[in-house]
């Protein structure tokens, strides 16, 4: 079972959901939110309730071409982990693929270690290029 | 003799002031260009991102809480310092300068700027998708503090007018660059 395919538009933040191999999520462009409308912390929610229905056993949420993203970017990310870790305890697991070119990335993600836990994992890279999504996940796990 | 641009400013200096509009959607712009006057000036590409974040989170803090019209920012490269100030109008019973100063005193209650932002995304964490606007504030300030390694500080230099400071060193191998004339240079 994969997520609903679906491109989200906001500002200059866009957010494509089930691309292939049906489990990614990738965030691009620049988050700056005010948090008064909390539209990505809702599609957030939405994608995990998603993720659980269907037993995903993995979630890709592909970061690299997000070039800058404010707090409230940090807060949404803290709140994905927050329901990862449950009660109930979600089914899947998290694999964020950064790009830590970006220095907010590379100063910041690390951080979110302390929440995620053996629910999160992170993949880095220093360009946005990557052959192979699928790949990407299963090299992570193994180790 | 070193030579420089701008009479007004010695030499081995940089200074910026801006005045920009009340407006969110101007902040990505102003973000972009501290970061490129940083890099051309100070020659530090990593000094450039970090000081272009402070400045993008101040600003959008004056826009969240100030009053509507002009913002000032102000960029400062002083004997080994780096100053980003943003000054916006405040109403005359505007609890937001009180609210400003607890959590710029929470976060330096913490041994280290990283365990004050811990704390603000542990509060994030516990609270959920029910965290209030007073712990984003917060977390906003402590990202400043930690990322940005800053040294925050408020006050009100005249009535009605709130400026926000986040101060840090330059590492000394980034001294500013400027212009030098042929004679210094011999």
């Amino acid at each position: 079972m994969n997520l609903a395919p679906r491109k989200i538009c906001r500002g200059s933040t866009v957010v494509e959901v089930g691309l292939s191999p049906g489990n990614v999520v990738r965030v691009s462009g620049v988050f700056r939110e005010t948090g008064e409308e909390p539209w990505l912390q809702d599609l957030l929610v939405s994608i995990h309730e998603e993720a659980q229905r269907i037993r995903l056993d993995e979630l890709l949420l592909d970061l690299r071409d997000l070039t800058y993203a404010n707090a409230e970017g940090w807060r949404n990310l803290v709140l994905l982990l927050r329901l990862l870790k449950g009660p109930p305890r979600a089914s899947y697991k998290l694999l964020m693929l950064t790009n830590m070119a970006h220095q907010w990335q590379r100063v910041g993600i690390p951080t979110l270690s302390v929440f995620g836990g053996s629910m999160l994992n992170i993949e880095s890279s220093s360009t946005s290029q990557e052959p192979d999504l699928a790949d990407a996940g299963r090299r992570s796990w193994k180790a | 003799m070193a030579s420089n641009t701008h009479d007004n400013v010695a030499p081995g200096r940089l200074h910026l002031r801006l005045r920009l509009p009340f407006s969110w959607d101007c902040i990505e712009s102003v973000r972009q260009a501290v970061s490129a006057v940083i890099a051309a000036s100070l020659n530090n590409e990593l000094l450039a991102e970090q000081m272009a974040m402070v400045a993008s989170e101040l600003l959008e803090n004056a826009v969240k809480h100030g009053e509507a019209g002009p913002i000032e920012l102000c960029l400062e490269a002083t004997d080994g310092q780096l100053d980003v100030a943003i000054g916006n109008a405040i109403g005359p019973d505007s609890v937001s300068v009180d609210q400003l100063s607890a959590r710029i005193e929470f976060i330096r209650l913490f041994p280290s700027a990283r365990e004050a932002y811990l704390a603000a995304l542990s509060a994030v964490y516990e609270q959920g998708l029910a965290s209030s606007s007073s712990t984003q504030s917060t977390l906003g300030l402590a990202r400043i503090a930690a990322e940005g390694e800053c040294l925050l500080q408020c006050n009100i230099p005249r009535p009605g007018w709130l400026t926000v400071s986040a101060l840090r060193r330059i590492p000394p191998q980034q001294a500013p660059v400027y212009p030098v004339s042929e004679e210094s240079a011999q």
